[in-house]
């Protein structure tokens, strides 16, 4: 069954059989293997990407349900081999430990930024409050976030 | 493996001319309940009928006397409606404490009402609010009914196969005032060990409850409607520590619901610390003003 | 210590950082091979039985089904998957796939299919026929009577070890403080769970990739359950998605070997985080009672420790763990008479494993909640009588085990006691009101390897390369934590060159030298560290020797830094490391390289003390962590944002086992909290702020000084937890996670005794 979406600014027409979750579209049938499966129940937050603007966990999802749908995924934040600030803030506020976490972790903080460029640190913490992380305690991750909002060119 | 038949309708009127034709339709609404059931075997669909394109079924509207939410409405949008936060603020703050955020951005009013599920944050809140579920059959009729008649057990709602959830009606108050609190493990991203949601209309010359109607979650296979609570509290003024007033009422209201199961010695307790929360967010709410 | 090192001490980002923040790092669960299949295990769903019949027709009929594997058609050779070293004496008790039941988890049968959807679902197909037997938990082990889960027996090993008189000392005019303490099943929750892949030829060579702790012991354990010798087994090890002891014995390395052997074809073996939860490993549940005896100055005069561990249904190194716990409480107090005994017997339970701090955590929750306990049975600060007994640097250990170096526990709470101003905290309980707070202390101590109990070496070399950059050969595997960045630190310091110029691959079994116990027992930094100081030495004098005979000059007037060598007599004579290996090529038909074999030589004991501040809601028994200081003697720093990346998830580690962690059974022994929805790690909202403060004196025998901290950091934080909420309410719980239920009951029976 056909399947039109956008992903990281390209347009996909895709045979996919409907039993697909999204997440394994990404991962099997574009290669985009950053989103990660670390429950499979939407409780862990590994497979988050930004739908429609909105951080979703693509495995709670099936692939049909993005008909249309613009999707931005981790490997879609780096423009043209530049990181993005939030990825960047990610490194230099030594919010990456093992790693696995830290693609969906990035979209849902990046999905808050977009929506949200000055966000409280109650904000911040909800909105990662669905991605769990084993090494960092979100201690830096909520550092680097804070960062890119209180830089000078703010969290947009 | 099977193939699923998948079929996507772009507005109602499509979806009602071609449901007859599905045998055995499953609906898909935000899909975060079901699909960890499809997952786990518990549900083996053959044909989706995937509903998040109908995009008139997504909107939060405010009517003469009552606000009127399409069923396709995500909790986010809910939590963050100003009309809800207004005429409706326990069922903004059950759906702000539904799951984690990117559960909110997907999951639906209209699937989580169908999904029935005990501990379900915003249908105690819709019960509380004398919440009405307008649904639509293959003929096309639009039937209202109570959402107490609609979730009729754990897990079970009394839908027909082909019957499909498109707006909740929830009657306004003048005067009213509401709040939701609920109990898990932990702070945000948990399930409701206890959840609480009291509705009440209040007059600020006697300062005294009128109307109260009060519901619990996660006491039982279904959330449901106190009268015992709720007429503990009528008629008694805020300046009165109600708090005090209830605490029997709820205790036995906790026997009666959970006596001899596991869970009873902890939730008898624990539910005193949840009327008070639920209470002092709804003291917040009159000195902020809105229902 | 003298301070003008160059690249130590210096917080440097995680060598593969870039990848890992673009998506674009490949797991092994990302991995794809041409033709590649894949594999789903079915685990069993009762506790303990025998399989009367198995049925897989069904699922061989599914379409994309390539075959099913049970233990009617596979190997059937005895392993334990705890070892790593041929030599190493123990029960071996696992096989591949077992007819007999043992938990619930127990491997029955594995799929291999085209794709993963189609092998979930074939596993549903598979019908099992099981004739239950009775569940046997920790305690019902101990009944002589009751069935036997392995035909030796119910118990698994039992250990004693003492010092001076403890039965003595405690009948002495004491206050003597007996508790009871439990500690629970805990999942590691790496956020990627179990996978490898595995790939065979004909004529049966078998590659692995793995994100495995000891590559040595992947292929090991292959061999051991496969009945095929090491040379035909190579190891990769992959990028780690978080271990913490999970992921330390090979558990799907040898199925899925074994599948792609007897398939023909690359295969990828992965489990849901349902089965991870159930069946793989946890930390062993322990239940311990101690009495201490201490004077009225608050001397501890002597202590009696009595352990039962849950070491699950199959043998692993649930000994070892009752060992290292009865080690641990030798090394943190100068306590005269001591005696710690432990019983550790098989359950049908999940199987017991490596959890990060190895019996620390289980120890020092039973040993630090029974110390507050006596503090406040003579009316004295926890703190003070903890310094007046804890151990001084250079202390010996009372059973003879290695010397505890440089061990600066006392410093770490007289620091920590004034930064977070604990006297005025703890005298001044808010306990007033619904909302009651409180604080609390616990210290811990952990080791530095396996000096003193197993073979500890590493073997290593380090060569220049054509562009003057280095390469480290090394059975190293970073789980994450930022070993090969410390290591590059650590080069990169002796041989004063930028960490990046280092390069440094991750263990492979074919090219990798021996290392003898990989990524284990907080041996990384301070043994393979010291390797690669020592090692990155040896290089060096081989740099200036050839460079003095190069420069034409003595090798005292070589100087170098970042890769380009100088005559300081004559500075206008230099050469770039990339030049002078050309030359040495030339001139001495030789490599700049060298290899060496360093073996360690001591274990110090590493020190840390938590302080934390709670709050209780005295209705709802709910507990919110305020405020968590962290002290720790670690010797150096070698990269500090790293050691503070490791206390903090040291930490919500830590609040996890404290507060909410727990695989729970049923009376059936039947898990009732396979996934995250009902096992409560602990997320952003919950975690406090954490403040890190390091004690930083060195140790002798560590890399410039380095000792451990990632174990270290996670075994003091949850008796701190329960001491605060103790303090705080009056109460006693004596059994972990502190849940709400357990907190109200708790205050529910302190009122009726009031």
């Amino acid at each position: 069954m056909l399947l039109n979406m956008r992903v990281n600014g390209i347009n996909y027409a895709l045979d996919v059989n409907p039993r697909l979750r999204l997440l394994d579209v990404l991962r099997e049938k574009l290669s985009l293997t950053g989103a990660k499966e670390g429950c499979g129940e939407g409780e862990c937050g590994g497979c988050t990407i930004i739908l429609d603007g909105l951080a979703v966990n693509s495995c709670l999802v099936l692939a049909h349900q993005a008909e249309g749908k613009e999707i931005i995924t981790i490997e879609g934040l780096e423009k043209d081999g530049e990181l993005d600030r939030l990825q960047q803030s990610f490194i230099d506020k030594g919010a990456v430990q093992c790693g696995y976490c830290t693609p969906g972790m990035l979209m849902s903080c990046k999905a808050l930024l977009m929506k949200n460029p000055n966000p409280s640190n109650e904000e911040i913490k909800e909105a990662i409050e669905g991605n769990l992380c084993r090494c960092t305690g979100y201690i830096k991750i909520i550092d680097a976030v804070r960062a890119v909002a209180d830089s000078k060119e703010g969290g947009n | 493996m099977e193939k699923w038949a998948f079929y996507s309708p772009q507005s109602l009127r499509e979806l009602i001319e071609h449901l007859a034709e599905i045998h055995n339709p499953c609906f898909v609404a935000g899909g975060t309940d079901l699909m960890i059931k499809i997952r786990n075997y518990k549900i083996k669909p053959t044909t989706i009928v995937n509903l998040n394109r109908i995009h008139e079924m997504v909107y939060i509207r405010k009517e003469d006397e009552a606000i009127a939410i399409g069923a396709m409405t995500t909790f986010t949008q809910i939590a963050e409606s100003p009309i809800v936060n207004r005429y409706a603020r326990c069922l903004g703050q059950s759906a702000g404490n539904v799951g984690s955020k990117q559960i909110r951005n997907i999951a639906t009013i209209g699937g989580n009402i169908a999904n029935a599920a005990p501990c379900a944050d915003s249908i105690t809140s819709l019960m509380a609010l004398g919440a009405r579920v307008k649904t639509i059959n293959i003929w096309g009729e639009i039937h209202e009914k109570p959402i107490d008649d609609v979730i009729i057990g754990r897990e079970e709602n009394n839908l027909d196969e082909k019957e499909v959830i498109i707006e909740i009606r929830i009657p306004t108050l003048e005067g009213g005032y509401s709040a939701f609190s609920k109990i898990g493990s932990r702070t945000a991203v948990t399930i409701s060990k206890l959840n609480m949601a009291i509705v009440l209309s209040y007059n600020k010359a006697d300062a005294a409850i009128e109307c109260p109607k009060v519901a619990f979650g996660a006491l039982g296979p279904k959330p449901f409607i106190s009268d015992a609570v709720a007429n503990s509290i009528k008629g008694k003024k805020f300046t009165y520590p109600v708090i005090d007033v209830i605490k029997p009422v709820l205790l036995k209201e906790v026997e009666a619901s959970i006596a001899g199961r596991a869970s009873f010695p902890y939730k008898r307790e624990a539910i005193m610390g949840l009327a008070e929360n639920t209470l002092n967010l709804l003291m917040d709410g009159i000195k902020e003003g809105g229902y | 210590m003298k301070d003008d090192l160059k690249y130590i001490g210096k917080t440097l980002p995680i060598h593969d950082v870039r990848e890992k923040v673009t998506g674009q790092l490949r797991y092994v669960g990302d991995m794809m091979l041409h033709n590649m299949l894949y594999g789903k295990l079915l685990l069993s769903s009762i506790s303990h039985g025998i399989i009367k019949e198995i049925d897989t027709s069904k699922a061989e009929a599914l379409q994309g089904v390539i075959k099913v594997f049970t233990y009617k058609n596979s190997v059937d050779k005895k392993y334990n998957s705890y070892m790593w070293y041929k030599a190493m004496d123990t029960v071996k008790d696992e096989v591949l796939f077992t007819n007999r039941v043992r938990f619930m988890g127990d491997r029955i049968a594995a799929v291999v299919a085209t794709s993963k959807e189609i092998a979930e679902e074939a596993l549903t197909l598979i019908k099992v026929d099981y004739e239950e037997l009775p569940f046997i938990d920790a305690e019902g082990a101990l009944v002589e009577e009751n069935i036997k889960i392995h035909p030796w027996g119910n118990i698994m090993s039992k250990r004693e070890m003492e010092n001076g008189r403890v039965d003595e000392a405690l009948k002495k005019d004491l206050t003597i403080v007996e508790d009871t303490i439990e500690t629970q099943k805990v999942h590691h929750a790496a956020m990627e769970t179990h996978a490898c892949v595995a790939d065979s030829t004909p004529d049966g060579t078998i590659t692995l990739w793995s994100p495995c702790q000891v590559a040595f012991q992947v292929q090991l354990i292959v061999s051991e359950a496969l009945g095929i010798p090491t040379s035909k087994i190579r190891v990769i090890k992959t990028a780690m998605g978080g271990s913490f002891g999970g992921k330390g014995q090979p558990i799907l390395e040898p199925i899925c070997a074994y599948l792609s052997l007897n398939t023909g074809a690359p295969v990828r073996l992965e489990v849901s985080r349902a089965q991870a939860i159930i069946g793989t490993r946890t930390r062993n549940a322990t239940k311990g009672r101690v009495r201490i005896a201490v004077d009225k100055e608050g001397m501890i005069v002597g202590r009696d420790i009595d352990v039962l561990v849950d070491g699950g249904a199959y043998h692993t190194n649930g000994d070892a763990v009752a060992l290292a716990m009865g080690k641990k409480a030798f090394r943190l107090y100068r306590i005269k008479n001591q005696r710690y005994k432990s019983t550790t017997v098989y359950s049908n339970t999940p199987i017991g494993g490596a959890c990060r701090g190895y019996g620390s955590p289980q120890i020092h929750a039973i040993t630090e909640i029974n110390i507050d306990n006596a503090a406040r049975a003579i009316g004295m600060d926890p703190v003070e009588l903890r310094l007046k007994n804890l151990v001084h640097p250079y202390d010996k250990d009372p059973l003879n085990g290695p010397d505890l170096g440089n061990g600066r526990v006392i410093d770490c709470l007289e620091k920590g006691k004034k930064a977070f101003n604990w006297e005025e905290k703890f005298n001044n309980r808010g306990q007033e009101g619904r909302f009651v707070t409180g604080v609390g202390v616990a210290c811990g101590v952990h080791g530095n390897g396996y000096y003193g109990a197993h073979p500890d070496y590493m073997m290593m070399t380090l060569k220049v390369l054509e562009d003057g950059k280095i390469l480290m050969l090394s059975g190293l595997h970073d789980l994450g934590c930022g070993t090969i960045t410390t290591m590059k630190q650590i080069v990169g310091e002796v041989l004063k060159i930028h960490p990046d110029n280092i390069i440094i691959p991750e263990a492979d079994t074919f090219y990798s030298p021996y290392d003898s116990a990989g990524t284990q027992a907080s041996r990384v930094t301070f043994v393979c560290g010291g390797c690669a100081q020592e090692t990155a030495n040896l290089l060096k004098e081989k740099i200036y020797k050839y460079s003095a005979a190069i420069l034409e000059c003595t090798e005292d007037a070589i100087e170098m830094l970042e890769g380009v060598i100088t005559n300081s007599e004559k500075p206008s004579d230099r050469i770039s490391l990339s030049d002078l290996l050309s030359k040495v090529r030339y001139q001495f038909k030789r490599e700049i390289s060298v290899t060496n074999t360093y073996e360690s030589k001591a274990n110090p004991g590493v020190y840390t003390v938590n302080f934390v501040e709670v709050m209780i809601d005295k209705l709802t028994g709910m507990v919110k962590i305020l405020d968590v200081l962290s002290v720790s003697d670690i010797g150096r720093a070698i990269n500090p944002g790293f050691v503070e990346g490791q206390v903090h998830g040291a930490i919500q580690m830590g609040i996890g086992f404290a507060l909410s962690e727990e695989i729970k059974l049923d009376a059936k022994g039947r898990v009732t909290t396979a996934n995250f929805s009902k096992y409560h790690v602990i997320n952003a909202p919950d975690m406090p702020k954490v403040k890190v403060i390091l004690v930083e004196e060195g140790e002798e025998y560590g890399p410039f000084g380095a000792k451990s901290i990632g174990e270290l950091a996670t075994v003091a934080i949850a008796p701190a937890i329960i001491n605060a909420i103790n303090w705080a309410l009056d109460i006693n719980i004596s059994s972990l996670p502190a849940t709400p239920e357990k907190i109200i009951e708790a205050l529910n029976k302190k009122a009726k005794q009031a």
